[in-house]
């Protein structure tokens, strides 16, 4: 390759980085938003065109070679997988260095910092365009290689092995495109809390009741969080159980029942009056249904279940039976 | 001197190689002898591998160079096995995306594929084989293999990556400073978090910033490997050198933990590329100058990454001051251009490292680098003994179960691949002493292996674990895989066409499928689930820390205790202290809260001991009941998460 033809491939290279840069900065500092085509253009901005703009400022002059090391061994300047990891390496040293100024100077923020990366990457353009003027670089030779067998290893393939590579590249495209529009992960859940309201009006449940009168109602907040990807009425029953000492419920009650609609992705936070009607200890039990309530609501049945102790006084201030807990 | 003019004379007539072959055989009898005083699969893997390789090395020591000829499927497998690596990539892709994880079947598809790869390098005929489709192929397994992984994956993988993106990148990005970083090492190490902010900006969010940069990046920096190769090799090898270290596991872990460690490690592979091109090219200034930028970039990244390439850049200072030497020995020696260069970028490099960790905070009334120095003290003082490995000493109930046939044998599947390529590296360091390339490069690599092999598994031995030796081991296969890479050379020049075959049929179906399934390379989804913990969440187990952590916040009296490594996102998202529950023969101890997750009864998640060795754990599936006392409030629950809390009214205290 001749000087002059290898300083005009350098200089279309360094014109496509001042392109493309221009471009990815125009996209981000015009467009506020971050969809594909902000990803698209931030990549290259992000991970290759400083790097390759300061790689190709400094990069060495002339190809040359140091023979007498054997097997086709050369030393020439860099080829291009080295070019492109050197290129990406600087390119976040670079944008790193960048964030740190910010941080010193105006802040990190979007704007500045698309202005800066896309102003020094140019700037880096020309600091190489500059130097290629002066004739003292020409274009990177290969690292040493293959290029030659290349050839003939590709010129070589059988019709029938291109348009199986062919099929296979389209087969991997379209494989990547079908996981690229996905939705992702498909779980569906729901988050069940129960809270308590502080004396400053937080609602915690770090501080949940411990004792509760018969008859008297206390008021308690659930908290639903809807995951399930689709708008859903949830139902709550809210009942009072007795624990035998084997850990078997002895005696269940029903003190109340509500149902809530929340939308995807949403939250419902619902005040509820429990009103204990018998004394002793218990466990209050909150059940959560998402497709509606069976006829007798357990808590083996329920979608997810919630449990309070309670110490119940009576009204003549006496304390009742007490559970195990065991 | 007389001792000097011999070792000379040694290395010249190329028995050095001979005499270390021998002594490494001797070596690997006794260390084989270890595993009669501890278990550890690496007492039995380390001394194979090694002793296999030197057993090899004297066995073909004398044989002429030569070239085998590549049998007449090369040209068939150089047309059609590209095609099928691509397909398998496709159908790799498709699996993961349709179960939402990578499950044992993707894993052997992109085992399989990497050995389609291996095949093509090992076994096309030159004229058919073509580097670049080989080097394309490379990186298009090394990015799909893990970024396939990251994305059907919710959240993060890993754990200190639940620090690092949620709290210190989103607070710089939320605040629009390093504020975030105040108090911490990163705050004069920022240039991860920098970089990480910035493309949350303009990406709109931490997780995509970071696949869509660093996790390019981190496989597509195999391109280093690649380059130095093709410096010290012909381009077949560079590639072979290239290919395995795309699918070691280590290598893997870092493109799928993406954190500090990974920039550095990225940054020490183009240190490594530049440190052979200095050698070789005499200096040129460009190289110099893109060192002493990449080295002190790793001085602002990570600091373990930068104590490893200090002990680097400290080999090759000496290696090229010791040829100066020997050259010029004993009235004549001058310092080469290699000399200064890589002296001056190693002094500079230290100097600015001790200046910064002797500024950098540690906690709040600490310094970085006299804390770091406590702590090594301390845990030698501590753990220091001959053979004293992890675990031990723990109570009957938390103790294995007899183990199967298959955990038995699972280490091993494990670490099948980092043997074989431990033995080519021992093939390839020896015939290293007789290599036609400038001694300074051969030298550097051999001591930069046998330096990372010590600091990795010899620290271990004696129970002294204070420099991280977990984090040297991507490290370690930088030199592993080069040398390697000349060792198989070696082999192919030299051994029969029957044992090069053999070689490369276990060398192409063992070592990729046995490292995409390893540990390591697998936290998102352990291919032997049995055995290792998942290092990722479910949606639920994330959004339960988020919500738990805002209905019940941290305070100074009141945690959150859970599992490890549950634990590890409480810790950040949340404000808790870090604390293992403790896990007794029949009961949950603890006075804080409990988090039980569904997990815990089907994966192998570690406990700590109750009583005075809290920082002693475990492995143990539990039942809900075990972790969440039926004495308990339970405060919050979804499908899979429950918290439980304390409460007077059943006593108030948990046995």
């Amino acid at each position: 390759m001749t000087r002059r033809s290898s300083t005009a491939g350098g200089r279309r290279y360094l014109a496509l980085v001042v392109a493309l840069t221009g471009l990815a900065t125009a996209v981000l500092i015009v467009t506020d938003g971050t969809g594909p085509l902000q990803w698209t253009v931030a990549i290259p901005f992000l991970l290759v065109l400083p790097g390759y703009a300061f790689l190709s400022a400094v990069r060495p002059a002339a190809h040359r070679t140091s023979g007498g090391l054997g097997d086709g061994y050369e030393i020439g300047e860099p080829g291009w997988p080295i070019r492109l990891a050197l290129a990406m390496a600087l390119s976040v040293v670079i944008v790193g260095v960048i964030g740190v100024a910010l941080n010193v100077t105006v802040g990190v923020t979007r704007g500045p910092a698309v202005l800066a990366i896309g102003s020094t990457t140019i700037l880096f353009a020309i600091v190489a365009s500059l130097r290629r003027e002066t004739g003292a670089h020409g274009r990177a030779g290969g690292e040493r290689s293959t290029d030659g067998r290349s050839a003939s290893a590709i010129l070589g393939r059988t019709t029938l092995q291109w348009v199986v590579l062919l099929i296979a590249a389209l087969t991997l495209l379209t494989a990547v495109g079908f996981a690229a529009t996905s939705p992702g992960s498909d779980q569906s859940f729901s988050e069940f809390y129960v809270l308590n309201e502080t004396a400053n009006g937080t609602l915690t449940a770090t501080d949940l009741p411990e004792t509760m009168s018969e008859g008297e109602g206390r008021p308690l907040h659930f908290g639903i969080e809807n995951h399930e990807r689709r708008q859903l009425t949830y139902d709550v029953v809210v009942q009072s159980a007795r624990v035998g000492p084997g850990g078997n419920v002895t005696d269940v009650e029903r003190l109340d029942g509500f149902d809530v609609a929340v939308d995807s992705g949403e939250r419902a936070v619902v005040e509820r009056t429990v009103v204990p009607t018998e004394p002793g200890q218990q466990r209050l039990q909150f059940l959560l249904y998402t497709d509606g309530v069976p006829a007798e609501p357990t808590a083996e049945n329920a979608t997810t279940v919630l449990h309070l102790w309670v110490d119940v006084s009576a009204d003549d201030g006496s304390t009742g039976p007490v559970s195990s807990p065991v | 001197m007389s001792h000097q003019r011999s070792v000379r004379e040694l290395i010249a007539t190329g028995r050095i190689d001979v005499t270390l072959a021998w002594i490494g055989v001797v070596l690997s009898v006794l260390l084989l002898g270890l595993q009669f005083l501890a278990y550890q699969p690496l007492i039995i893997v380390i001394p194979v591998s090694t002793g296999t390789a030197c057993v090899l090395y004297l066995a073909t020591q004398r044989r002429q160079l030569s070239t085998l000829s590549f049998p007449a499927a090369g040209r068939l497998a150089a047309g059609y096995l590209p095609a099928a690596v691509l397909f398998g990539l496709a159908g790799f892709v498709t699996l993961v995306f349709q179960a939402g994880a990578r499950t044992g079947p993707a894993y052997l598809l992109a085992g399989l594929v990497g050995s389609a790869i291996l095949l093509q390098i090992l076994l096309v005929d030159d004229e058919w084989l073509d580097a670049r489709l080989v080097l394309g192929q490379i990186l298009l397994a090394a990015v799909v293999v893990r970024l396939a992984g990251l994305l059907v994956t919710p959240g993060f993988v890993g754990v200190d990556v639940w620090t690092h993106l949620p709290v210190f990148v989103q607070g710089i990005v939320d605040t629009g400073s390093f504020a975030p970083l105040e108090g911490s090492k990163y705050l004069l190490a920022p240039l991860y978090h920098s970089f990480a902010a910035i493309g949350t900006l303009l990406f709109g969010s931490t997780r995509m910033a970071v696949y869509l940069t660093l996790g390019l990046l981190l496989p597509l920096s195999v391109l280093f490997v690649y380059g130095t190769g093709t410096l010290v090799l012909p381009a077949r090898w560079a590639l072979l050198a290239a290919a395995l270290y795309a699918y070691a596991e280590q290598f893997i872990e870092w493109g799928m933990h993406i954190i500090p460690t990974s920039l550095g490690l990225v940054f020490f592979l183009g240190v490594f590329y530049l440190v052979t091109r200095v050698f070789l090219d005499d200096a040129e200034w460009w190289a110099v100058g893109l060192l002493a930028v990449l080295s002190l970039a790793l001085v602002v990244t990570h600091q373990v990454s930068t104590a490893i390439t200090l002990v680097f850049l400290g080999i090759a200072a000496v290696v090229a001051l010791s040829a100066d030497v020997s050259r010029g020995w004993p009235f004549s020696a001058s310092l080469g251009r290699s000399t200064f260069a890589l002296g001056g970028i190693f002094g500079v490099t230290t100097v600015t490292t001790v200046v910064l960790w002797s500024m950098a905070p540690h906690g709040e009334d600490s310094i970085f680098l006299w804390e770091s120095i406590r702590t090594a003290l301390r845990l030698f003082d501590q753990q220091a003994g001959f053979l004293n490995l992890a675990g031990g000493g723990l109570p009957a109930y938390a103790q294995a179960e007899s183990a199967s046939l298959v955990d038995l044998l699972v280490p091993y599947v494990e670490l099948l691949g980092f043997g074989m390529v431990l033995c080519l590296a021992v093939v390839g360091g020896l015939v290293l002493f007789r290599w036609d390339r400038p001694v300074e490069v051969n030298a550097t690599y051999q001591l930069a292996a046998i330096v990372f092999f010590v600091a990795t598994f010899g620290f271990s031995l004696f129970g002294f674990r204070a420099f991280l030796p977990g984090r040297w081991m991507a490290f370690l296969y930088v030199p592993l895989v080069l040398v390697g890479a000349v060792g198989m050379y070696y082999v192919f020049r030299t051994a029969s066409s029957r044992v090069f075959f053999a070689v490369v049929i276990v060398l192409a179906a063992g070592f990729p499928t046995t490292m995409v399934v390893a540990r390591e390379a697998t936290m998102d989804s352990p291919a032997f689930g049995d055995e290792h913990p998942r290092y990722a969440y479910t949606e639920s187990e994330i959004a339960a820390v988020h919500t738990i952590s805002e209905i019940h916040p941290a305070s100074r009296d009141v945690g959150i205790t859970t599992d490890h490594p549950y634990k590890k996102l409480f810790a950040p998202l949340g404000g808790f202290d870090d604390i293992t529950l403790q896990v007794g023969p029949t009961e949950a101890v603890s006075q804080h809260p409990t988090v039980y997750r569904e997990y815990q009864s089907t994966g192998p998640v570690s406990f700590a001991v109750p009583g005075d060795r809290p920082r002693t754990t475990y492995t143990r599936r539990v039942s809900s009941a075990i972790v969440c006392p039926p004495d308990r409030n339970v405060a919050y629950a979804n499908e899979q998460v429950k918290l439980c809390t304390l409460t007077d009214a059943t006593g108030g205290e948990a046995p």
